[in-house]
């Protein structure tokens, strides 16, 4: 069967494989597929939603459900963007469509850890936000000056070790004294929802799962 | 069961003979900032000086209340020794691996541990500090070593995103590193033994189910724990962070004596499990209560602990440094409270 000259079985098995490469942390066959889907004529950005990220909300899922772990999810992701970045020269910017929100992220001073960081990042983009990744041990004047240069909608910050998340809280202060509007968002093996309320922050995920909930909550999407 | 010495109370305690009433103590870092204001020394330089090193460490256990005395202040030492570039900290943040000198896809073949080791980096000071330690506190306080784990160890070497894709990409070249931070670890281990350290603990936050699957480490990491407990000379104890629940059925075979966990694991899910094979170590939360809470919510918190059966009542962690001492000693009060007759 065709339409518009696309082979709908291909196409199925196309963006099927896609999601399954992502799944499988298989980084040749999703830049294959990715490829062929570019070649049989699929609209990149079908590829990327009904493929890559079909696929990497299967992997969020499981990680909820603690089928998968750290490993694992780090090859779906290297799977993931192995597809997006042979997709990504092929999209067409829609000009008309709602401008998606964008995330300040890193991960709080004094701290180098930032697989969590990377973890959230990753299933943001996923979910539809703009990235901007300041990286790890960044300063608290870093977050603020970032927010505002980028006017982004949300500040998102990691913190693994108990000294760093006392650098939380300054963040948060300086955005107020700044009138930012930017929402701010906590988590990290130490942070609790306790300690985000105190600190005066917007939202705290428990895991990069529900961070996502809590930013797409907080954009109103 | 008069007249215990603390060293005698916690070594009987970790074999599983009576006690008049639990250990409390860290098994995890205990250089809190008020402490260096008390003592005079200070982070990052205390890491690089067994004196500071020894009396830091040993003002825990005056100025608290601990009932051993523990070192180092953070998980660098080991890894410094294997040529692992270290970032200092300050007074308030601890030292931490910069530089990893094998991160690379590929794992690259690392031969054998290096005979100098035990004269590498800051071994000879760790060393040091455990002989004035022992000739400060005498025969009676238990002191508590402690090191970076296997996992650990492979995460500094080849940094830790790189080692989690081994764990699927490269199960052998990861063994090969495992066993490598394994050797490592217990030259470093009987060597701190052999110097008058009582009890010896394995810190391997990465060995975590929060990062890898509870069947990776039954398959992957506890033989390499099992062949540790063998190998190490003394009382051996294993500290994992985060929810370790899904692992606690490995570890019962892990052959350690005793396991610290944080508060992110039930005291009473882990004794359910365990029975009486390990002996549980912790779990007070070193961030909800003792570094952001109050004298009364850690004094809670510890009768909680004991009620649900923890042997040695101690952090879950390492104490951040902004910990105020008013909070640790809420856990000698609600031990002595506890155990009143």
């Amino acid at each position: 069967m065709k339409i518009l000259g696309v082979s709908m079985v291909s196409k199925e098995e196309i963006l099927e494989g896609l999601a399954k490469a992502v799944i499988d942390g298989d980084e040749v066959k999703s830049e294959e597929l990715a490829k062929k889907s570019l070649e049989i004529g699929i609209d990149p950005y079908e590829s990327l939603m009904n493929g890559c990220n079909k696929g990497m909300a299967k992997v969020s899922d499981l990680y909820e459900l603690k089928e998968m772990f750290v490993p694992e999810i780090l090859l779906s992701a290297d799977a993931m963007y192995a597809a997006i970045d042979i997709l990504k020269p092929h999209l067409k910017v829609d000009a008309s469509a709602k401008k998606p929100a964008k995330v300040v992220i890193g991960v709080a001073q004094g701290d180098i850890h930032d697989i969590g960081k990377n973890l959230v990042k990753m299933m943001l983009e996923v979910a539809g936000f703009i990235m901007i990744d300041v990286g790890k041990d960044v300063p608290v004047d870093t977050f603020v000056k970032k927010t505002i240069e980028e006017d982004a909608d949300i500040v998102a910050i990691s913190a693994l070790m108990t000294t760093s998340m006392m650098y939380m809280e300054p963040v948060i202060k300086k955005l107020k004294e700044n009138f930012v509007k930017a929402k701010v968002v906590v988590g990290g093996a130490p942070i609790n929802n306790d300690f985000a309320n105190k600190i005066g922050a917007d939202g705290y995920g428990k895991d990069a799962v529900e961070a996502v909930k809590v930013s797409k909550k907080l954009v109103g999407v | 069961m008069v007249n215990l010495t603390l060293k005698e109370r916690l070594k009987r305690t970790l074999n599983g003979k009576t006690v008049d009433k639990a250990p409390v103590l860290a098994v995890t870092q205990t250089g809190t900032k008020e402490l260096m204001s008390l003592t005079k020394y200070y982070w990052p330089d205390a890491n690089w000086n067994p004196k500071a090193l020894a009396q830091l460490a040993i003002s825990a256990h005056k100025e608290i209340g601990f009932e051993a005395v523990r070192i180092p202040y953070c998980l660098t030492v080991l890894l410094e020794a294997l040529g692992c570039e270290i970032e200092k900290g300050d007074t308030t943040r601890q030292a931490a691996v910069k530089g990893h000198p094998y991160n690379s896809r590929k794992p690259v073949p690392i031969g054998k541990v290096p005979e100098t080791i035990l004269s590498s980096g800051r071994i000879p000071i760790m060393i040091e500090a455990i002989k004035i330690i022992k000739d400060i506190v005498g025969d009676d306080v238990p002191i508590i070593a402690g090191s970076e784990g296997p996992v650990t160890i492979a995460s500094g070497l080849v940094e830790v995103t790189t080692l989690m894709r081994w764990f699927i990409r490269e199960k052998e070249g990861l063994l090969e590193y495992l066993q490598y931070g394994s050797d490592a670890m217990i030259s470093y281990a009987n060597a701190l033994l052999d110097a008058g350290a009582d009890a010896f603990v394995v810190l391997d936050p990465v060995a975590s189910p929060e990062l890898i699957s509870p069947k990776d480490f039954n398959d992957l990491v506890l033989p390499i724990y099992k062949d540790i407990s063998k190998k190490i000379k003394g009382d051996g104890i294993l500290h994992i962070c985060g929810d370790i629940t899904a692992i606690l059925p490995s570890l019962k075979e892990s052959g350690f004596i005793g396991l610290s966990i944080e508060e992110k694991t039930d005291m009473k899910e882990a004794k359910d499990t365990l029975g009486e094979k390990i002996k549980l170590i912790g779990n007070i939360s070193t961030s909800k209560t003792l570094l952001n809470g109050t004298y009364n919510e850690v004094y809670e918190e510890c009768i909680t602990a004991l009620e649900k059966g923890t042997d040695v009542l101690a952090p879950g962690c390492g104490l951040a440094p902004m910990t105020p001492i008013k909070n640790c000693i809420a856990m000698i009060d609600a031990r002595n409270d506890y155990f009143k007759k």
